[in-house]
């Protein structure tokens, strides 16, 4: 149910104008329709400036982004971000937080994907909850399913198991690959954490920073479900990191 | 700590208690007066205080013996709850009004005793010249200004309950005579409960005329705090024999006395000269008038324009004749 | 332990009590002059009398009403006008000066600008709560709505929100609690402006508390006086507890410190 997006920017400035340098500079990717791919780098607003443009929330820039063929040039529902702050409204609980992501017309089939959602996400008894009382994960299982309940084509995740402890990082982890599971959609991730990537993808793009570009690319070949423990797993995850670190040191 | 459970509420109370007795110790008419300071006043303007205006313009209370180390101020109220007030603080000794307000006054819980009367006058209703209204029954639904707690007020009252109107038949306004006669005279309201010279400055001008006003009629009296009679019998009586001098000197002055109070009122002397045939200056505080005064605040009472409703008996409570020297 | 826990929670009483009490003494031992004084024994009968007989409630409701609708009308036209302020910002450079001038402004000084478009009648007092309630509104639904983060607006565009809805699910709630805030302190001072209309008014039976303890005062009816100004502080009260549990309505889905006070109520 996904749709294959496109992205060549030629160029972006830092969106400050007293910087006049390239934020972005010569960067081009693609991902296929339903595939999961990973944006790894050093944490920096350079990669949420990314997901930003792709989504439409940030125009200025030298280049196209297109999904299914179509340019992206405003926000609309086919392409869903969670973000980093997961981004719950507080005044509206769980129920309508996963509410607000629907259509407002067609009201019986939104009670029954926002019921189902909930279940996939295994919050049912927590359906009334205010986001203030909810734990990290969630929030972030309520994003999740805020992000597919109106069945997007394209989601975009900005580093979403940040600052997680590794227990509620796996669980969510599973949550959304289990979301996948239930609904596919394209999915670009950025991230910080090799590992995330390499469990989580099937292409993982590394970023250089200053301006950002991609240096490399890695594929994954390997069926899913992964074991996190995986050998091919472990060596792919230590063979990008040694390349990290020897980028590091140049 | 039991201990200070109970203590400390008790504690505050005593602060309490013992700041607010470090008040002065007061009384209902107020403190006694030292012999340096008599205030007098009026409430308004009134034609029927000028015994006290003809004494005051010829220095007759300074005069006096036994008022002679003490400094008298003159003043004028517009409204009865600050005569009131200051009645309690001691702030004033002696007023010169009609008589509802020192009836409601007395009944507010003023110790105040009513010793003499200036003058009487019947009371009036003033109508727009340019409206047809002839009697108070045409004034139903009609706008009337009056101020309250007058003998005004008192007489407007008594009107329409001679006719059997309500008070909310008609459109009563509260207002002082200032205000009320801008009012009047544009236009603003159809009819004015007022007194002397209020009245006759709308005669003269032809802006107003007057509509069957009924049969009371309005006194003005003097009225004494009673700390002060008592500590100071002999200038209260002093006080008493000025205000029947210059009645006196009324009667045997008229044109004079007319145009001094223009001067002092600052009135056109055809007002004066017209409402001055109205009153009766030789009246004094006697039965047939004390029984007006008691008529009056048994109707107030009765009407619920008095506090808790009392029912003066103006002969024990209010009326005091020992000091008229007529006597 | 128990009983321990009502005796503390009785304590609050305890204050009260005492006040009122040292009133009590202090009148019945004529520390101050009766002319002007009144005890609570007094006034509480007098009260309960009052009440009973549906003179204060009728005058009480009418105040109240004067002060609910401007209220309204002043917190409507606060909040309409500072959404659009927010929205324009031409609108904003070129009206807010203006209206922050007047806001400087004492209410009494509007006194004269309202009796001249609508006489002394209803409209006048209304109107009197309306232009206090129009500005403390404003400012601060103004303040709180230019703080809604871009962030949650952002979210609504990605759902292709319509404006309104954007007002609705966004806007609005965000901005509720110091919505509510500034209406809350608007309520309490619209009960001294409607009091201070309504002591000046001069028509007889116009109603209104104010009115009722102007006329009381005049012929020096003072338990009367205290009763309705008792009967006032009551309604005030009740006013004042109604919109606080509204607040904390509005508030409930909010961790932030100051949306905290306002759900204490305090």
């Amino acid at each position: 149910m996904g749709s294959p997006l496109t992205v060549r920017v030629s160029s972006m400035k830092y969106p400050d104008s007293t910087d006049q340098r390239n934020l972005i500079e010569d960067l081009s990717f693609e991902v296929p329709a339903d595939g999961i791919v990973s944006l790894l780098g050093r944490s920096g607003a350079g990669k949420t400036t990314l997901l930003r443009m792709i989504a439409g929330l940030e125009r200025r820039f030298q280049g196209e982004v297109s999904l299914n063929g179509g340019q992206i040039s405003r926000p609309s529902r086919d392409i869903q971000i969670v973000f980093q702050d997961y981004r719950l409204l507080p005044w509206k609980t769980v129920y309508e937080n996963i509410e607000f992501a629907t259509n407002k017309a067609d009201s019986e089939h939104n009670k029954t994907q926002i019921d189902r959602w909930i279940e996939i996400v295994g919050l049912q008894h927590r359906k009334n909850a205010w986001p203030k009382n909810l734990s990290g994960g969630e929030e972030g299982r309520v994003a999740f399913a805020r992000a597919f309940v109106d069945q997007p084509r394209l989601l975009l995740l900005d580093e979403p198991f940040r600052g997680l402890d590794l227990a509620t990082k796996f669980d969510l982890q599973d949550q959304l690959l289990n979301a996948l599971r239930n609904q596919s959609t394209t999915v670009v991730m950025v991230s910080h954490s090799v590992e995330d990537a390499v469990f989580m993808s099937d292409s993982v793009f590394l970023l250089s920073e200053s301006p950002m570009r991609i240096v490399n690319q890695f594929k994954i070949d390997m069926p899913r479900p992964r074991q996190r423990g995986d050998q091919q797993l472990s060596a792919l995850t230590a063979k990008i990191t040694e390349y990290l670190a020897t980028q590091q040191r140049a | 700590m039991r201990k200070l459970k109970v203590a400390l509420p008790l504690a505050i109370l005593l602060v309490l208690v013992t700041s607010v007795s470090f008040l002065s110790c007061r009384n209902n008419g107020g403190p006694s007066v030292p012999q340096s300071t008599i205030t007098m006043g009026t409430f308004s303007k009134a034609l029927g205080n000028s015994p006290y205006h003809i004494a005051k313009h010829f220095k007759w209370f300074e005069e006096e013996p036994a008022l002679k180390n003490v400094k008298i101020t003159y003043t004028e109220y517009n409204d009865r709850p600050t005569i009131s007030d200051a009645f309690s603080k001691g702030d004033l000794q002696v007023l010169f009004s009609a008589e509802v307000p020192s009836i409601l006054c007395r009944a507010q819980g003023n110790d105040t005793r009513i010793v003499a009367l200036s003058a009487n006058v019947g009371q009036s209703i003033l109508v727009r010249s340019d409206l047809p209204y002839k009697s108070v029954p045409d004034l139903r639904g009609k706008s009337i200004a009056v101020l309250q707690g007058t003998s005004s007020h008192y007489g407007l009252l008594k009107i329409l309950k001679a006719f059997n109107l309500r008070e909310s038949d008609v459109d009563i306004r509260y207002m002082p005579p200032a205000e009320a006669k801008v009012a009047f005279e544009t236009n603003k309201i159809d009819a004015w409960a007022v007194w002397a010279p209020f009245v006759e400055q709308q005669e003269v001008t032809g802006k107003g005329r007057l509509v069957q006003g009924g049969d009371a009629v309005i006194d003005s009296v003097m009225t004494l705090s009673a700390p002060f009679i008592k500590d100071h019998e002999t200038a209260a009586k002093a006080v008493v024999s000025v205000i029947q001098r210059a009645k006196n000197w009324i009667g045997e002055h008229p044109d004079e006395a007319q145009q001094i109070m223009a001067q002092e009122l600052g009135l056109d002397p055809r007002v004066v000269k017209l409402a001055w045939g109205k009153h009766n200056w030789g009246a004094q505080l006697d039965e047939p008038m004390i029984n007006d005064i008691q008529e009056k605040a048994t109707f107030l009472a009765e009407a619920d324009k008095t506090r808790a409703g009392k029912n003066l008996n103006v002969r024990q409570d209010l009326i005091d004749v020992s000091l008229n020297p007529a006597k | 332990m128990s009983t321990k826990r009502t005796v503390i929670r009785a304590g609050v009483l305890l204050v009260p009590v005492l006040l009122i009490a040292g009133w009590e003494i202090i009148v019945r031992a004529g520390l101050v002059p009766p002319s002007q004084s009144a005890a609570p024994s007094v006034v509480a009968l007098r009260l309960a009398r009052l009440v009973v007989s549906g003179e204060l409630p009728r005058h009480g409701g009418h105040s109240l009403l004067r002060l609910i609708v401007g209220v309204v009308v002043g917190g409507v036209l606060g909040v309409v006008s500072s959404m659009y302020l927010v929205k324009s910002r031409l609108a904003d450079h070129l009206i807010s000066p203006t209206i922050q001038l007047l806001a400087g402004i004492p209410v009494v000084v509007w006194i004269p600008f309202w009796v001249m478009f609508f006489g002394t009648g209803e409209e006048f007092k209304v109107a009197m709560v309306a232009i206090s309630t129009f500005f403390l509104v404003h400012f601060h639904s103004f303040v709180a709505l230019r703080s809604v983060q871009r962030d949650y607006m952002e979210l609504a565009d990605i759902y292709e929100k319509s404006y309104w809805e954007k007002v609705k699910d966004v806007l609005i709630p965000s901005a509720a609690p110091a919505i509510l805030t500034a209406t809350r302190t608007a309520l309490a001072f619209g009960w001294v402006v409607i009091f201070f209309v309504e002591y000046a008014s001069a028509r007889h039976g116009s109603e209104g508390l104010g009115w009722f303890i102007a006329d009381a005062r005049a012929v020096g009816k003072v338990e009367e006086e205290f009763s309705g100004l008792l009967f006032l502080a009551i309604l005030a009260f009740m006013t004042d507890w109604l919109i606080a549990r509204i607040q904390r309505h509005f508030a409930r889905w909010s961790d932030s410190l100051e949306h905290m006070i306002a759900q204490e109520g305090l």
